[in-house]
């Protein structure tokens, strides 16, 4: 029993649960219940039960459904944000620290100009000029979101770079993609990836505010966050339209940073022991 | 009163089969008493003194043996006594003074801690104890030393108050680590006489690790030697350094005695290889050292071997960055012969670098194999030919193919250092510079890398640029000395000339540091006349 409770630790549960959370939104079609648009006015905000394990809305459409049905839209979008930010993050910090001069001032500067804007009216501004859909959320989620990843990236590459192996490849005159690449990508992964979970958690977030704003998916199509807006007004009826999304946006986000502060510390000190010596 | 340490058939291990780390280590340091432990490196000599204080590497274990302080025997106290003993009766010195300070401190908190623990003292008194002890290592303003943080100090300075740290709880016993191995000579005997000055004057027993055998024989009063764990001779420095028996000893003894070497004088008429004309480079105020170079003129000739010395920060460094193209001048000029192409953007760079801490210069992350095949990724040959070129010069330098598929943790610091040779010979370099490219190399793997150095000298007629704090190597290698000097050029001459009468008062104190304070001149013991050095002892003892 002892042996057994110390195999079961946070992040091994937090993984569990995601694959689990990634398994049922992705296989959603064929496990869910109901259609996630189909009406039944005549069970209208029905509290859980047996033929609705959470409910139903003020459609009377099923709540589990709809669950798993938006998940696809709120996860991927999420992940495809993260993905977007850290890599456009990642380039722009690296170019900043490799060209130094003014490239690095501009790009810094218009980092600095982009972090005292709210992110959220920014990204509602370029939805708005761009309407909305899949596309025109990712491009407003990476414009304002890749800015955490920049800093990181710039200041990690100015450090490496003074380290005495990039100087030797600069003096042996070593192409600059084997510097980037080979050098100053490896030594940066680690502490990326570990901002690039933190982040994912603030963009399933964001996502699901901009959607609950209305400026996310469009009906019929649902995520969480538009779920929360419609089972807002109803929510002293039927609570659980509220409580199932918020809930769904709540783990997701905590288990893949959970997971991600653990790989990000395992991969620091798997760094720090290959370069122990002596 | 009089307590010893003593530790008696210490064995460490990984707890596994295979050699253990330590095998068998018994010495004892009496009240001032000055105990020299040598011996190159992996010996064994750092984990001795972390077995002491009770700081092994999580992977080692104490396996057998004791080590007693007194009566209180150390390997079994609870970790709360050790508290109490680390610092308060057993200080200790560190190689990396500046890394051994939080940054974020000034010097005069770090001070107030031991204060506090080991001596009770608190407020005002603890500020005043602290301001006597900075003093008293030779702060002259002790106020703005403990108002500074560790970065503002130089290295000299920064060793300085860490001794003064390790005196701080008032210790029975100081372990120094090699305190002084990053340090120039100047320095060096600043320090040992510091310490040196505590044994005499208050009883402090002193156990000095080093692979320095100069100082050990001018301030130890016994020796021992290790060699893979093992104690392999001991006794009185006098007999150990003038007799040895142990092979291992001579050997030590062999590769620490530079001899000046007739290299062949570069003929007059040949031509400048590297010319440096009023070359000047100061740093603006947000870089971290203030060291600058202000208008340096220097050629270096075709086959010759060039030595510069100067102190830590005269701008030696700095001259060597600015010749690879790692920083740009202010002013001046920095031209090759032919004009080669020179500098990180060229193709082909004429001009190679060789750094002073080779495990710092190859990615931990990689393979040698990668690391050295890079340099000829832009030279169009294929992964064939590029694979023979370096197979090549890792056997020109002396080392097997194996190792390529090593990461730099598993190969030795002298490995680590002949790859960063090869891996400049890749580009066919007409001037190699070399910056401190064995100071931090035990005295045997030095003698290699500086034969391997002649070697390349002589066959391929390289230019060598030694940049250096150690008068041994110059007057080993080189034919001319320069001396850098608050990053001017104070003094330029042939070796025999310059160590015969050296010109300028900092010369003369670089010269007058390799002679000998309280106890014996290296090569008075060991029996070698030096025609070349005709200066007289300074009486032992102050």
């Amino acid at each position: 029993m002892r042996a057994l409770r110390k195999r079961i630790t946070i992040d091994r549960a937090a993984l569990a649960v995601l694959t689990l959370a990634v398994l049922a939104v992705a296989a959603a079609p064929l496990v869910m219940p109901y259609a996630p648009d189909a009406q039944n006015l005549a069970v209208r905000l029905a509290p859980p039960g047996p033929e609705h394990w959470l409910g139903t809305d003020h459609l009377g459409r099923d709540t589990l459904s709809r669950v798993l049905d938006g998940g696809r839209f709120s996860m991927s979008m999420a992940a495809a944000a993260t993905v977007f930010t850290a890599v456009l993050g990642t380039v722009i910090g690296v170019a900043s620290a490799r060209r130094r001069g003014w490239l690095d001032e501009f790009l810094t500067r218009t980092n600095d100009v982009l972090l005292a804007l709210p992110e959220m009216v920014v990204a509602l501004f370029i939805v708005a000029a761009m309407g909305t859909g899949f596309w025109p959320l990712l491009a407003a989620l990476t414009v304002t979101g890749w800015t955490p990843f920049a800093r990181l990236a710039r200041t990690l590459a100015y450090d490496v770079s003074a380290r005495g192996f990039v100087e030797a490849a600069r003096v042996l005159g070593c192409p600059p993609s084997f510097i980037v690449f080979r050098h100053l990508l490896p030594h940066l992964a680690a502490p990326l990836l570990g901002q690039a979970t933190l982040r994912f958690g603030q963009l399933l977030i964001s996502v699901g505010a901009l959607s609950y704003l209305g400026l996310g998916v469009q009906p019929p199509q649902s995520d969480w966050g538009s779920m929360l807006a419609a089972a807002q007004p109803y929510a002293e009826r039927a609570p659980m339209g509220i409580i199932a999304p918020g809930l769904a946006i709540f783990i997701v986000a905590l288990c893949v940073t959970l997971i991600g502060q653990r790989a990000a510390k395992k991969a620091a000190v798997t760094a720090a022991r290959e370069e122990a010596h002596a | 009163m009089p307590e010893q340490l003593v530790i008696d058939g210490l064995r460490v291990g990984n707890g596994g089969p295979g050699r253990p780390v330590l095998d068998g280590v018994s010495l004892s340091v009496a009240p001032g008493e000055f105990v020299a432990l040598v011996g190159g490196s992996g010996s064994g000599k750092t984990m001795t003194a972390m077995s002491v204080l009770g700081l092994l590497p999580a992977r080692l274990a104490l396996e057998s043996g004791s080590i007693r302080l007194g009566s209180t025997e150390l390997t079994t106290a609870p970790e709360t006594d050790l508290d109490k003993i680390r610092g308060g009766r057993i200080g200790m010195l560190f190689q990396q003074p500046k890394r051994m300070f939080n940054p974020n401190r000034r010097i005069g908190r770090h001070l107030l801690e031991p204060l506090r623990i080991h001596a009770g003292l608190r407020g005002a008194r603890a500020r005043e104890k602290a301001l006597g002890l900075l003093a008293e290592v030779g702060f002259d303003d002790p106020r703005a030393g403990a108002r500074s943080y560790p970065h503002q100090l130089s290295g000299g300075m920064a060793q300085r108050a860490m001794t003064a740290l390790a005196l701080a709880g008032r210790p029975d016993f100081l372990l120094a680590d090699e305190p002084t191995s990053a340090l120039d000579k100047v320095l060096e005997r600043q320090i040992l006489q510091l310490l040196d000055r505590e044994r005499a004057g208050r009883g402090l027993g002193i156990l000095y690790i080093t692979h320095n055998l100069a100082s050990v024989a001018a301030f130890a009063d016994r020796v021992l030697v290790m060699e893979s764990g093992r104690v392999v001779e001991s006794g009185p420095t006098r007999e150990v350094l003038g007799r040895p028996q142990a092979a291992y000893t001579r050997s030590l003894l062999d590769a620490s005695n530079l001899q000046p070497v007739d290299v062949p004088a570069p003929p007059r008429d040949e031509s400048d290889m590297l010319a440096l004309k009023a070359v000047g480079k100061s740093f603006s105020a947000d870089r971290r050292s203030k060291a600058a170079l202000a208008g340096v003129s220097l050629e270096l000739k075709k086959g010759e071997i060039l030595g510069v010395l100067g102190q830590s920060g005269s701008g030696k460094s700095t001259l060597a960055r600015l010749i690879v193209g790692l920083e740009k001048a202010d002013r001046g000029t920095i031209s090759l012969h032919g004009d080669l192409p020179k500098g990180p953007q060229g193709a082909a760079t004429a001009v190679q670098l060789v750094f002073q801490e080779p495990h710092g210069s190859f990615d931990p992350r990689i393979t040698l194999r990668s690391s050295l095949e890079a340099p000829l990724l832009r030279s169009g040959l294929t992964a064939e030919e590029r694979g023979r070129r370096v197979k090549a010069v890792l056997a020109e330098v002396g080392l097997e193919a194996v190792l390529l598929d090593r990461r730099p943790a598993q190969c030795s610091g002298g490995q680590l250092q002949r790859a960063t040779i090869a891996r400049a010979l890749l580009l066919e370099p007409q001037v190699l510079i070399c910056d401190e490219a064995t100071s931090a190399l035990d005295a045997l793997t030095q003698r290699t890398i500086l034969d391997l150095l002649r070697r390349l000298h002589r066959d391929r007629g390289l230019s060598l640029l030694m940049i250096t704090h150690d008068m041994d190597v110059v007057r080993h290698m080189c034919q001319r000395v320069a001396v850098l000097y608050q990053g001017a050029l104070v003094e330029l001459a042939e070796t025999a000339a310059f160590f015969a009468g050296p010109k300028h008062e900092h010369s003369r104190a670089l010269v007058e540091a390799s002679i000998p304070c309280r106890g014996l001149h290296l090569k008075q013991i060991t029996g070698v006349q030096e025609a070349s050095n005709p200066e007289e002892p300074v009486p032992a003892r102050h």
